[in-house]
């Protein structure tokens, strides 16, 4: 009787290895995002617009408000 | 600083597709998948003809964000929505949800017929570190955090899609809008939802031309 348990638990032992097995590996599912750079920390490319420092968000937000302006005529153009 | 924004004068809106151009060449977004695009409505009325650029709008209460089985999205300081494409698994759902057809799926990636969602960043890439080659990769350029904006935005030719702190871009249109009222022309806020919002009802002739 008690080698019959014994069988039965081992079997089960191996079914649940082999099942663990064919689980997906390091799966990100249902954990969320990974977490972000703030975008005032300057990207490291050779693109930068060196109009703020790197992880001020102040100046950051300052260039980039400046920057729109860029997109205002009535402010580009000078009244005739 | 107030949240990251996207408007579109239609007023001014030619119709050119600079801003899908911009897009797909900065990002090097594949074929297929289009981040923006722009809508026509009354085609060929002369005079009801308008023009909108239209892409993801960084929305504040986001639908796509609530659908998401997997919690891929996040939504950034300046309230630019984000998604993550390693927690990504191409469900669909975000885009049923998304009421600007914003987000996109291209074919013949991890999932075949439908890959992980792609959609417009605002130009803010994604979770990786800023201006890398990983990010540039999944997401394209990071060009907020290159001190720049959306390049949809700056390179638009007639200045009618605009982006940047909604405050800001708010205060232009604004601008545009009273000069066009006092020089007694439309003033082209109508179709962008001011006359549902404030309870004015849209031209009469707009519904009956379009039949």
């Amino acid at each position: 009787m008690a080698i019959f348990v014994r069988a039965k638990l081992t079997t089960a032992l191996v079914l649940t290895g082999f099942l663990a097995g064919c689980g997906q590996g390091g799966d990100q599912v249902g954990s969320g995002p990974k977490a972000d750079q703030k975008s005032s920390v300057a990207a490291d490319n050779g693109y930068l617009e060196k109009t703020f420092k790197s992880g001020d968000k102040e100046s950051w937000s300052k260039a980039l408000k400046d920057r729109a302006q860029g997109q205002n005529d009535y402010v580009r153009s000078k009244p005739l | 600083m107030a949240q990251m924004k996207f408007i579109c004068d239609t007023e001014r809106c030619i119709e050119c597709n600079g801003c899908v151009t911009a897009c797909k060449a900065e990002h090097d977004v594949p074929w297929g998948v289009n981040r923006r695009r722009v809508v026509t409505i009354n085609d060929g009325v002369a005079g009801a003809e308008k023009s909108i650029s239209v892409a993801c709008m960084h929305c504040s209460d986001a639908p796509c964000m609530a659908v998401c089985p997997v919690q891929c999205f996040y939504k950034t300081d300046e309230g630019v929505v984000l998604h993550d494409k390693d927690v990504c698994i191409g469900c669909g759902y975000c885009s049923y949800a998304c009421p600007f057809g914003a987000p996109q799926f291209p074919s013949g990636a991890a999932f075949s017929m439908r890959g992980k969602m792609d959609k417009c960043t605002f130009c803010a890439g994604g979770p990786e570190q800023n201006g890398s080659k990983a990010e540039y990769d999944k997401y394209g350029r990071n060009r907020l955090s290159e001190g720049k904006l959306p390049a949809c935005a700056e390179m638009c030719s007639t200045k009618a899609l605009m982006a940047g702190d909604g405050d800001t871009i708010a205060d232009i249109f604004r601008s545009r809008v009273t000069v066009r009222q006092t020089n007694g022309k439309a003033a082209g806020a109508e179709l962008f939802g001011w006359g549902t919002a404030y309870g004015k009802k849209p031209p009469a002739n707009s519904q009956e031309k379009r039949g």
